[in-house]
């Protein structure tokens, strides 16, 4: 019985061994785990936050306040540039 | 759904976690806008057009190339400044930064197709310079997130790699122009 029982125990001590992650894997959780627990306190990282969070808020908050600009200097001008460009 | 919002909204949770599924349907769907929708849309308002099925199937064959071009061209620049990430992570997460290229290529063929309408309307024009420049600036976004999230390239060697890419960006862009794709897939 106890010599059935070593390979056995050999065979899950392999399958235990191959669930193990490798450095590689052990490396990147531990980067996800401190950057998803990392708290911003800097203007800088909170600016980042923001911008990396929800992107296409930035993205369009930029862009409404430089298009309300330029109508507003160029007039139609301006957003007929854009349609020259894309509609022929 | 929740991969989908989760690339929306957190992209960089979405590099990490590797959403290859997510990746190559956004793709998919804007060489679908690009290539498909585009000609139907122009077929329902000029009824002298016809649809050309070779011309649709060169450009979609066109489109699966561009796209694995440029994820090559990312992996070789971001290999030159010290990226150790193997080309099949590039391939199956850059398409995650395509929910803009469906945005722009959804109103670049509504514009194209009905631009009669928009024409000396300061109103729909802002709007349009609006949705534009926003997807620029969030494909920017996007594209820097991915350079440190997947490349892991930091400070000078992301500076560096953006630049160079961007310059590749520019000429592939004109080159898939010529080939028919009105909205790079890029």
């Amino acid at each position: 019985m106890g010599k059935n029982n070593d390979p056995l125990k050999n065979a899950f001590d392999v399958l235990k061994e191959i669930d193990r992650p490798t450095e590689q894997q052990k490396d990147k959780m531990l980067n996800y785990i401190l950057a998803e627990s990392r708290q911003e306190t800097s203007l800088r990282g909170k600016i980042i936050d923001f911008i990396t969070v929800y992107p296409w808020r930035f993205a369009f908050g930029v862009s409404t306040v430089q298009a309300v600009i330029c109508t507003l200097v160029f007039g139609t001008q301006y957003t007929n540039l854009f349609l020259s460009i894309f509609g022929g | 759904m929740k991969n989908f919002l989760e690339a929306l909204n957190r992209p960089a949770d979405a590099y990490r976690q590797q959403r290859k599924v997510v990746a190559w349907l956004l793709v998919a769907i804007t060489i679908f806008i690009v290539t498909i929708l585009d000609p139907i849309l122009r077929s329902f308002a000029e009824p002298e057009y016809h649809i050309d099925v070779f011309y649709i199937l060169r450009t979609t064959l066109c489109g699966i190339a561009s796209y694995l071009l440029i994820s090559s061209v990312l992996w070789l620049i971001c290999k030159c400044f010290g990226s150790k990430i193997p080309l099949s992570n590039y391939v199956n997460t850059w398409g995650i930064s395509f929910f803009p290229n469906i945005v722009c290529s959804l109103v670049v063929a509504i514009t194209e197709v009905y631009f009669y309408v928009f024409w000396n309307n300061a109103l729909v024009g802002m709007i349009l310079s609006i949705v534009f420049v926003g997807i620029l600036i969030w494909k920017i976004t996007l594209y820097v997130i991915f350079l440190r999230e997947v490349a892991e390239l930091q400070r000078g060697k992301l500076i560096g790699a953006f630049i160079l890419v961007a310059a590749i960006i520019v000429v592939l862009a004109a080159l898939n122009g010529y080939v028919g794709l009105k909205t790079p897939i890029l």
